[in-house]
């Protein structure tokens, strides 16, 4: 059977080259490793078993970006969240508190804003592309992005230096 | 101005269990699989509705289409063939005065043009049992030379001939097939058989009232009286018939044309009769 093509890439190319995004935005949604975990697997999934048609690689990453989204916004309305004093230190990600990265400052904000702040920042999405992918309006993206920068200033300790 | 920057998410590293697994989802599944059609459950409540819908409002329709056009079976009219051979035998002219029997379709109430016949006639008709009668009318047929069934056959009934047809084979049913009840001759315009959808009927009580042609009230003004009230005869299928005999309340009808309305509880006219009597 012949092997299914994704903008003439392969599956384990497209697993290989977008891991890190889709890995970060379930990280970054679900903020646990084994919950990120099983979305990660679900995204990539359905990209194998729908085989859409993409007109790019941004197509198919927005696609993937999306899909991620879904399955863990899914993944929280089934499950609960919930605390487990056994494995909570090990599951939840921790990034370190150097002084110049914002990461850890991320996690702390609420997930509506850590997602478009996110996609602003660190996959380089414009706002229209932004708004096309959360699929809302460019207003509403805009406000969450100024938002979640008035929140990221608080928590990392509000004023600028200079 | 303090840079600030989010390397550790951007280079967040995945752990390879999980691209090895992602990886193996490919081998793991033999191809990418449609979806199989899955019909939701509102759809699916949807559609039932309408057909629970689409039934109930053609049920009425089903009624009139019973009421307008009630199939005659092919024993009937025979029964009813053989009968006017008999007649025929008798008297010919009456025969064909039999046959213009055949009722008029007026608006879609059910009305009915019962003309008067001669009581013996009537004794004939009813004391003649229509299966026997058309087992022995066979014989009778071969005997009389006089008859022309080229004449009588075409004028027999259609299978599609409104139930008005029945009119002789419920005063069947209303005069037992016995000796007895033989020497009550029926008078003229009695034993008038209504039927209606049995959602008219109600709860089963019918009166009756009749017009005289100038749309005179006969008898008892009060139509709840008991003078008025038609017995029920019998429910085929969703269609009820019922009787009513002036006679037996003392109303002698003089030659002319009548009208019968039967009536339910509510005042409603739920059936039609025009009787012509002679």
């Amino acid at each position: 059977m012949d092997k299914v093509q994704f903008v003439g890439m392969s599956f384990e190319q497209v697993v290989d080259k977008y891991k890190n995004t889709v890995g970060a935005v379930c990280v970054m949604r679900l903020n646990n490793r084994y919950d990120a975990d099983d979305c990660f697997q679900n995204t990539f999934f359905k990209l194998y078993k729908k085989s859409p048609d993409f007109n790019d690689e941004e197509h198919l990453k927005a696609w993937l970006i999306r899909v991620a989204i879904n399955e863990c916004k899914t993944f929280m309305r089934k499950n609960r969240p919930y605390i487990s004093l056994d494995d909570s230190s090990t599951a939840v990600i921790s990034f370190p508190q150097e002084k110049c990265d914002m990461s850890w400052a991320l996690f702390e904000l609420d997930a509506k804003y850590r997602e478009v702040v996110y996609l602003y920042y660190c996959e380089n999405y414009k706002v229209n592309e932004i708004a096309q992918i959360l699929k809302k309006s460019q207003n509403t993206v805009k406000t969450l992005l100024r938002r979640g920068r008035e929140k990221l200033k608080v928590l990392y300790g509000g004023v600028d230096d200079e | 101005m303090r840079k600030v920057n989010f390397n550790s998410l951007k280079n967040l590293q995945i752990p390879d269990a999980w691209t090895k697994k992602a990886i193996a989802i490919s081998g793991n599944n033999e191809g990418p699989k449609k979806t199989p059609f899955v019909i939701s459950r509102k759809v699916l409540s949807l559609v039932a509705c309408l057909v629970v819908v689409c039934l109930v409002s053609s049920i009425p329709l089903i009624f009139k289409i019973n009421n307008d056009i009630l199939p005659v079976s092919t024993e009937n009219s025979e029964n009813i063939s053989v009968t006017v051979s008999r007649e025929d035998d008798n008297n010919p002219a009456k025969t064909e005065k039999e046959h213009k029997e055949k009722p008029t379709k007026e608006d879609t109430e059910n009305h009915v043009v019962i003309e008067k016949t001669e009581p013996s006639e009537l004794v004939e008709e009813t004391n003649t049992p229509s299966i026997n009668s058309s087992v022995d009318a066979k014989p009778e047929e071969s005997k009389t030379p006089t008859q022309k069934p080229s004449e009588t056959v075409p004028e027999e009934p259609d299978a599609t001939e409104p139930v008005e047809d029945f009119g002789p084979s419920g005063d069947n049913v209303i005069n037992p097939d016995s000796p007895e009840d033989s020497s009550d001759t029926p008078k003229p315009g009695d034993c008038v058989v209504g039927f209606s959808p049995s959602f008219l009927v109600g709860d089963g009580k019918i009166y009756c009232r009749i017009y005289d042609k100038d749309d005179n009230i006969l008898g008892n003004q009060n139509l709840f009286s008991d003078e008025h009230r038609a017995s029920f005869y019998s429910g085929f299928g969703s269609v009820y018939y019922y009787i009513y005999s002036p006679s037996k309340v003392g109303l002698n009808l003089e030659p002319g044309k009548y009208r019968y309305v039967f009536y339910n509880e509510h005042t409603v006219p739920i059936c039609n009769v025009t009787v012509v009597v002679e």
